[in-house]
């Protein structure tokens, strides 16, 4: 009697060995997650910092300058604006800098479009010799803040006007001037 | 009559031993589920940084402090904005796992932020995208991904792999 059993053990357990490894791959499909947080402009992978309190973070997490009363950081007292036919410089107005995950550098295109006299350049103002732009390319590196100022030119222009404008932030990976990002 | 059941038996043991090696199938290895991979006979692979597997072995795409791989600072997408990654994901083929010199991957994005694209970005995404992963190969998987409307906050979404094995359409 166990004789006959261990046998029919044995003769159950060589089918399932044979039998049970034979599947093809006929369909695969799965459902995955994508986990996405949206921050403020300063908490982000590219960052856009306030430098000077003419720059503040919005309630909906952008960057914004603004130099007039409507400023968050404006308190009775303070000037309301620049004045007619005059140039200011502001340097280090607001900051771009890189936190990519996969540290490379990037380069970030600025491009300002709207009101007449606002110029833009990066880092230190050096009178003579630096010339602001409304289309910027700059090199950032893993870490690294790039300082942005304004230069405003209010020639020609009167008391009570209201400059206005959009500032367009474009980036690649790698430096610019590099054979694979902008000349 | 103990022979005789001795002999019944050998007879049962052969015939069971025949019927097997008929059905043999020439090397097909159990379904191995790769502790480095997730998809089972197809290999879904995460490529660092912007995804990663999951503490059940699932394959997720996260830009937030919750990943691995956050640094500490670069806490995640900013407003109305729009990022390209290429090579989030990658899909990969191995004849001997699936059985097919050739499969054919369907990914679809089920959440309006996200679209996809294959290999590098030549300036075209799509909700979905489908392609051919042949034998020995793997196909980067890249993202885009727009803020565009969104307010600050924690997003969840999923997207979904099909998979089969032969040519697409």
């Amino acid at each position: 009697m166990k004789k006959i059993l261990g046998l029919v053990i044995l003769m159950a357990g060589l089918l399932i060995a044979v039998t049970a490894s034979s599947a093809n791959f006929a369909y695969f499909h799965a459902d995955r997650n994508v986990h996405i947080q949206i921050v403020p402009d300063d908490n982000e992978l590219i960052d856009l910092e306030p430098l000077q309190p003419y720059a503040y973070i919005s309630d909906n997490g952008m960057l914004v300058v603004d130099l007039s009363h409507n400023n968050v950081n404006w308190e009775e007292g303070f000037g309301e604006g620049v004045s007619p036919n005059s140039t200011y410089v502001f340097e280090e107005v607001f900051g771009v800098s890189n936190h990519l995950w996969e540290e490379t550098p990037i380069c970030m295109n600025i491009t300002y479009s709207g009101s007449g006299g606002i110029l833009f350049f990066e880092g230190d103002y050096v009178s003579g010799t630096t010339v602001g732009a409304t289309n910027l390319y700059v090199t950032v590196q893993p870490g690294e803040v790039v300082k942005i100022g304004m230069i405003i030119n209010s020639t020609d222009m009167d008391a009570g006007t209201s400059l206005n404008g959009n500032l367009g932030f474009y980036a690649t990976a790698g430096v610019c001037g590099a054979p694979q990002g902008p000349q | 009559m103990r022979t005789a059941l001795k002999l019944g038996a050998g007879i049962g043991i052969m015939l069971l031993l025949l019927i097997g090696a008929r059905g043999l199938y020439p090397a097909d290895p159990l379904t191995v589920v790769y502790a480095a991979s997730d998809g089972g006979n197809l290999s879904v692979n995460p490529l660092p940084p912007y995804s990663h597997l999951d503490g059940d072995g699932f394959l997720v795409v996260d830009i937030s402090p919750d990943s691995p791989f956050y640094p500490g600072e670069g806490d995640g997408l900013s407003v109305n904005s729009t990022y390209v990654f290429e090579g989030v994901f990658e899909i990969g083929n191995n004849q001997s796992e699936t059985g097919f010199s050739e499969i054919c991957v369907r990914i679809s994005s089920n959440d309006p932020k996200v679209g996809f694209f294959v290999g590098s970005f030549g300036g075209t995404w799509s909700d979905v995208v489908e392609f051919s992963v042949m034998d020995g190969e793997t196909i980067g998987v890249g993202a885009r991904i727009s803020t565009e409307g969104l307010s600050p906050g924690d997003y969840w979404g999923d997207f979904t792999i099909e998979a089969w094995g032969g040519a697409c359409g």
